[in-house]
């Protein structure tokens, strides 16, 4: 047990590695570098630029400007935001708890609702209620996440007013709220944009865990379930249900990057200030430290993810467990 | 699919009827390309009926052929009906709509109108037509999606291939720099990617999105790839000695080929998705080219006075995807029976 956890979290490094290698070779075939004369900046005399470069290291070898964004990375210093005047580790930091709070958000509704439906669906296979569910999460996955966000917006703040169209907390009032009128209002802003993009995953969630309950309905052990004169409820729920739920614990590693990559846009959507927002706006100021930061920080909560992923299966399934063993 | 074709040609010479007009214009215009498109426009209904008439009178495809197999499928048809349609509306764009993409109408009198006869889907904040922003659109859209898909397969092929068959050093550098690519959420690969390269050309997009997008299929030729290298027939035509090149094109393509398709029809979707998402952040497609995820950026600030100019375009997005997830999944039943 020990020693494949030992060996998965050494290829987990190994990845993280990599991910950092590949956005150094980005940042050095990008054209230019940030000093690099461009239209406005014409006044500005060669000299400077040159002190410039030396003080950022970047008139050094190649190799030794990766060596010192190696380890300048291991000490979580992602590089300098130019347009904000700050780290860009500070920069992202602020935004991480954010869109951890979305992601999970999300996650618990897409695995909640995606199993219930991939549940009701295999239970009665081709029966009315599943061909029916299964042209309902067709067209949820077919959706774009962005499009549902704002159609949201526009049912449950434009119309209902029921919540609220985007941010974080309320502009105005949030700090004059007590604890509990603080986290009520936390809560409300969360609602829509977990929904949204919760409900595009789950989709997915339920078309994957209706085909395992579908292999598993068929398994002598369920035949022998009902032969013994179980209730049919306590067939599907006790028997079958825990074991097609297997497979889902690997879906959670799957889904994760796909999460992160519909958490840009769902913040795009809602303002919500996560990582996806801060890059996207860091993009248009041209802050490229704080973009790669956040697309490496990225990278980690998806390979941290799989590791848990991986821990879980194990402690689901004990076969794993005396196989990685050996 | 008898059916299918029969529809097509009422609702095609229907079209054909209403949109006359416009197709006489384009006749006359001169330019060459509007004519194609005019006479393409007067064709069609006429193809589609005298495609019903052969169906009818030959039940051509053997039941037992793989494209039969195809055709009855049900979910397969409807897919392939959605994508068709979607293309010719996209190809027609010119002849289907009655304004140019560009065009400001008034920017006084016409912004904002809600769906009328004369504007099916209304106009945008700059008074644009958006039936006609959302048929270019589709140009845009769509080709960027399927030049991206095949960049992105024929990478994934190649590397799978070359992994697969070298095996040693190479395959576990190939397959580690792949766990790498699919490690970081492709949103984010693709923000950094467009963050240093700051002027984003339509070239650019294509070149973008698929050098991010092959590190599934890779994975996926090289196990087969794997799997087939030790079966017999690969075997004995190594030992009689034919060379790598052809082994790979005459032994081992033709056999992988099904699910590359497959993961091609299934990608289609996924990369629309993408790039709307990208347009929509402004950093994709941008304006005044139409696609459809900038003209739902268009509508973002109008959605409680002008909710019509978001609605359209997301509704094409999502007919295409499903249009392409439905023939993904038809191809899979009809190609590999295993895993039906």
């Amino acid at each position: 047990m020990l020693a494949s956890v030992a060996r998965r979290t050494a290829q987990a490094a190994a990845i993280v590695f990599l991910v950092a290698t590949i956005t150094f070779v980005l940042l050095q075939l990008a054209p230019g570098d940030p000093f690099s004369p461009s239209a406005e900046s014409t006044r500005v005399p060669p000299s400077v630029i040159e002190q410039h470069r030396r003080n950022f290291g970047l008139d050094q070898p190649i190799h030794t400007q990766y060596w010192r964004y190696l380890t300048n990375l291991v000490r979580g210093d992602f590089g300098y935001s130019f347009s904000l005047n700050r780290p860009a580790f500070d920069v992202i930091r602020e935004a991480v708890p954010n869109t951890v709070i979305l992601a999970l958000a999300a996650l618990v509704i897409d695995f909640s609702i995606g199993i219930a439906v991939g549940t009701i669906q295999g239970a009665r296979p081709y029966s009315r209620v599943d061909d029916t569910l299964t042209v309902a999460t067709l067209i949820m996955y077919s959706m774009p996440v962005f499009w549902l966000g704002l159609m949201l917006i526009m049912v449950f703040a434009g119309q209902l007013h029921w919540l609220p169209a985007g941010g974080t907390v309320s502009a105005g009032t949030y700090s004059a709220l007590s604890v509990f009128g603080r986290v009520a209002d936390r809560l409300s802003h969360l609602v829509l944009p977990a929904l949204t993009l919760g409900l595009v995953s789950a989709a997915g969630t339920a078309r994957y865990h209706r085909g395992a309950m579908l292999e598993t309905i068929t398994q002598d052990f369920i035949r022998t379930a009902r032969a013994k004169g179980l209730e049919e409820r306590v067939v599907l729920v006790r028997h079958a249900l825990r074991h097609a739920i297997l497979p889902a614990v690997t879906l959670f590693g799957l889904s994760l990057p796909v999460l992160l990559s519909g958490a840009v846009l769902v913040e795009a959507v809602f303002g919500w200030n996560g990582m996806g927002r801060v890059a996207v706006e860091s993009i248009l100021r041209r802050d490229y430290h704080v973009v790669t930061g956040a697309a490496i920080l990225a990278a980690l909560m998806v390979v941290v993810g799989n590791l848990i992923a991986d821990a879980l299966y194990q402690v689901a399934d004990p076969r794993t467990r005396v196989e990685s063993d050996s | 699919m008898k059916r299918a074709l029969l529809w097509a040609a009422v609702v095609t010479a229907a079209i054909a009827a209403l949109r006359f007009d416009r197709v006489i214009e384009l006749l006359r215009s001169g330019s060459a390309v509007d004519t194609l498109l005019a006479l393409t426009m007067l064709s069609l209904p006429v193809a589609a009926f005298v495609g019903w008439k052969r169906f009818s009178h030959d039940p051509s495809a053997p039941p037992e052929s793989p494209l039969g197999n195809l055709l009855r499928n049900g979910r397969f048809t409807v897919g392939l009906a959605i994508v068709a349609s979607l293309i010719a509306a996209a190809v027609l764009a010119p002849v289907l709509s009655s304004f140019a993409p560009h065009v400001q109408i008034d920017l006084a009198g016409a912004a904002r109108l809600a769906p009328s006869f004369e504007h099916p889907f209304g106009t945008d904040n700059f008074s644009r037509d958006v039936l006609s922003r959302v048929l270019h659109g589709a140009r845009y859209s769509l080709s960027v999606a399927v030049l991206s898909i095949g960049l992105a397969i024929t990478l994934g092929t190649m590397v799978g291939l070359v992994a697969g068959m070298s095996g040693g050093w190479l395959d576990s550098a190939l397959m580690r720099c792949v766990d790498a690519g699919l490690a970081i959420p492709r949103l984010f690969f693709l923000l950094v990617i467009i963050a240093l390269w700051d002027t984003v050309s339509l070239g650019t997009l294509v070149l973008v999105i698929g050098l991010t997008g092959w590190f599934g299929t890779s994975r996926l030729v090289r196990a087969e790839v794997l799997s087939l290298r030790e079966r017999e027939y690969i075997v004995a035509a190594r030992a009689i000695g034919v060379g790598r090149w052809r082994l790979v094109r005459r032994y081992l393509l033709p056999n992988i080929a099904s699910p590359i398709i497959v993961t091609a029809a299934l990608g289609m979707g996924n990369i629309v998705l993408i790039e709307a998402g990208l347009s929509y952040l402004g950093i994709g497609v941008r304006v005044p080219t139409p696609s459809w995820g900038n003209i739902i950026r268009d509508g973002h600030d109008l959605l409680a006075t002008a909710p019509w100019i978001s609605i359209a375009p997301g509704v094409a997005i999502v007919l295409t995807v499903l249009g392409f997830s439905l023939v993904g999944d038809g191809l899979q039943s009809a190609l590999n029976p295993r895993q039906r």
